[in-house]
């Protein structure tokens, strides 16, 4: 952790910030971790005596906020923790996260929920805890919505399990409801996706494996969205990975539903075909779709049905992965990969650069109730900064994660973060000009 | 310094190093004059090892005796006696028994990929799940070649368990390599779940279009051993039995008849079947020595 506030100046960057939508270049003072100064002329940052940086060619956005990781802390040391977590969510450029309940022991008790609090005060970004909706993520008994939503629970979502009975889960939606909470729907139907790895498709028949429908998701976000409806409860849909997803999710929206989703960046960036090589870095739950799939998702991205990006940041052990279709875990690391991955499609001009920020930022925070975090004098500096490069490859050296599953090792990447302040503070550092912040 | 073979992976049909057809000509040429002598002398003495996770009777008596035809000495391994028992991965079998330097590994898993491999110079894939079963679908067009006369234009039919077939997938990547093979499908849900199949392949809904189709009918085995989210249920399998199972009466005299056997004569066919002037099961065993044998030979030759 970082304990120096941080001072410095920058100058000529261009700023991509949601809530204000300024445009052109400017220049920054940060003092003692505070923005002080914003502005287009170079003579208003002239006074400051620290370190000036010249940022011609980068970016400044608002911290990214990634509404779905697993940080396996506790129970699971060896794929991830929350400091290591932490760190590879700073070198991806976010600085808040939402960590998901499978651990272990779940995250469905105060004992669990005020262990995860206590070791996030001690980590440079802002770690959020979703509790479980049904103890152990069994899908039989709730929780305590409300002792764990006054004790620090962001959400609750049963994500990594599948809840299968729906009286279980219209109860927990009017619980949720009551208490104007948020439910996060991992949303697979049960007897339709066990024992599935691959998409269904060309993929499966090839492998000669079972598919995964995509209409095993498109029937669960139905009763998801369907009982949240009745019970005017908030739901966000994790990870859309289907056209029928997307159809649903339209459809309650017109209806008036309180209802959001988010989409990862290998769902819009993979398809089912990587499967073939049986490699389990490729496994994931939602499974790859096709391409044609894959194109629907980004039409959803473009016309507002999909409301954010999320990671879904997954770690598992080198040996677990090693077992491919003979058995790896489903699951895929992400963070710090997000923003190069996804840059690509903003290079292809499929959605713009203001679109992916916002649904990184601005959108993700909105829909996790966290205050925002502009880009604005007096404000706690809580940002970004990245360059976009020439193409790279990616490659292990650019994780940081404790694991090492990730799907984008090998592929190109468009961007480089340089410097992550987060609260204030540096919290990850890998630009040359900004060692000076080490 | 020893020089290192080229180390070649016989995943699936395409891998062959020659055209499908020069490759079916080539075996029955084997089996009429005989395996070619710098075959022998190539392999000499050298070592082969096979591993066997699923039950085979055919598949590895063929692999082992053109293995011994070779010249090389065969070591069989299955499942139950090997370390895989202990929760030992295919990746690293691969990697310890490459120590042993052994010519060829000939690999049967239930997995539906090899693992990876190397320091190998040939690995073989003798059957993958579901997926592959490449040496079959060689055997089943060296013995159409050999009884038709031709192996392409070619209508061929399949009936049976097609769903869980890996025989059916490789005739799918065969034909897919040679010209004009067209592939017909007459089975019901869940025997015929394809989903993600080719759109060139013709489904039948009645046996009368079905044989008109097929100049020759290729029969699956009901692969019960075999779960997953299609359960075969009492229901499906009796429907099989009572519409589908293929008795002679059915099965026009012009029409040629292969099955990858095992046989289960009660859900598959009739016994009938069997003594026709056309049906080419025997054969099929007969071939599937040579196929192995040009194909070891073949392959042989590129890892020198």
């Amino acid at each position: 952790m970082t304990q120096k506030k941080t001072s410095f100046a920058i100058h000529n960057i261009e700023i991509c910030d949601p809530y204000l939508e300024k445009k052109g270049t400017f220049h920054l003072v940060i003092e003692e971790g505070k923005i002080k100064c914003i502005s287009q002329k170079e003579a208003d940052t002239k006074n400051f005596e620290g370190t000036h940086i010249d940022c011609t060619g980068m970016t400044l956005a608002p911290g990214l906020c990634d509404p779905h990781v697993h940080f396996r802390d506790p129970g699971f040391a060896e794929k991830e923790t929350i400091e290591t977590g932490a760190r590879a969510a700073a070198a991806g450029g976010f600085t808040d996260v939402a960590c998901m309940a499978n651990t272990n022991p779940v995250n469905d008790n105060l004992t669990t929920l005020g262990y995860i609090k206590y070791k996030a005060q001690n980590v440079d970004i802002g770690i959020h805890p979703i509790c479980a909706v049904t103890q152990n993520l069994a899908g039989k008994k709730l929780v305590a919505f409300e002792t764990l939503l006054k004790a620090g629970a962001i959400a609750f979502s049963d994500d990594g399990a599948i809840i299968d009975n729906e009286k279980i889960l219209y109860q927990a939606l009017k619980r949720v409801s009551e208490l104007d909470a948020l439910f996060i729907g991992h949303c697979e139907t049960k007897s339709l996706s066990e024992n599935t790895k691959v998409n269904l498709g060309a993929t499966s028949f090839e492998l000669g494996i079972d598919g995964n429908p995509e209409f095993s998701e498109g029937l669960s976000v139905f009763t998801h969205l369907f009982l949240a409806h009745q019970a005017k409860a908030r739901c966000h849909i994790a990870h859309v990975s289907s056209s029928d997803a997307l159809e649903w999710i339209k459809y309650f929206r017109e209806k008036g539903s309180k209802l959001s989703c988010e989409v990862t960046p290998h769902h819009l960036t993979l398809t089912d075909e990587k499967c073939l090589t049986g490699e389990g870095r490729f496994l994931v739950a939602p499974p790859l779709r096709s391409n044609e799939t894959r194109q629907k998702l980004i039409q959803g991205l473009n016309s507002g049905i999909i409301d954010c990006f999320a990671t879904d940041h997954a770690p598992h052990t080198r040996t677990e992965k090693a077992l491919g279709l003979q058995g790896a875990p489903p699951g895929m690391i992400g963070l710090e990969t997000a923003l190069t991955i996804l840059w690509s499609l903003v290079k292809e001009k499929v959605i713009t650069k203001s679109q992916l920020i916002t649904k990184l930022t601005k959108a993700p925070r909105e829909i996790l109730g966290l205050p925002p975090n502009p880009i604005e004098e007096s404000k706690v500096a809580d940002f970004v900064i990245f360059k976009e490069t020439n193409p790279y490859t990616l490659s292990n050296q650019d994780l940081h994660s404790k694991s090492q599953n990730s799907p984008f090792i090998g592929m190109e990447g468009f961007t480089k973060i340089q410097v992550v302040i987060s609260k204030g503070k540096a919290a990850h550092v890998s630009g040359k000009s900004f060692q000076i912040l080490h | 310094v020893k020089k290192r073979s080229r180390e070649i992976v016989f995943r699936q049909v395409s891998d062959l190093p020659c055209s499908p057809l020069s490759f079916f000509q080539k075996t029955l040429e084997i089996k009429k004059k005989g395996i070619p002598p710098q075959w022998q002398s190539r392999f000499k003495n050298k070592t082969a090892v096979l591993y066997f996770e699923e039950p085979s009777t055919r598949t590895r008596l063929s692999f082992e005796i053109a293995i011994q035809k070779l010249g090389m000495v065969p070591i069989s391994m299955s499942s139950a006696s090997s370390s895989f028992a202990k929760g030992e991965t295919h990746t690293e079998f691969m990697r310890f028994i490459a120590q042993y330097h052994p010519e060829i590994v000939v690999f049967r898993t239930a997995s539906p990929l090899l693992p990876m491999c190397r320091d190998i110079p040939l690995v073989i894939n003798a059957g993958t799940g579901q997926s592959a079963h490449p040496t079959q679908a060689l055997i089943d067009y060296v013995t159409i070649l050999e009884h038709l006369g031709k192996a392409s234009p070619l209508r061929i039919g399949f009936c049976g368990d097609v769903s869980r077939s890996r025989i059916f997938r490789s005739h799918i990547r065969l034909a897919q390599l040679m010209k004009d093979i067209q592939i017909g499908v007459y089975t019901p849900f869940p025997f015929g779940e394809i989903t993600g199949a080719p759109d060139s392949i013709q489904r039948f809904r009645d046996k009368k279009s079905f044989f008109k189709f097929s100049e020759v009918i290729c029969i699956l085995r009901n692969q019960s051993e075999r779960k997953g989210l299609y359960n075969y249920t009492c229901g499906a399998k009796d429907d099989f039995i009572n519409f589908y199972r293929m008795h002679e009466s059915d099965i026009p005299d012009h029409t040629f008849v292969l099955h990858p056997g095992p046989i289960h004569f009660e859900t598959d066919m009739t016994h009938t079947p069997l003594y026709r002037e056309k049906t080419l099961i025997d054969q099929q065993v007969e071939n599937g020595l040579y196929t192995r044998i040009c194909l070891l030979g073949i392959l042989g030759e590129q890892t020198q």
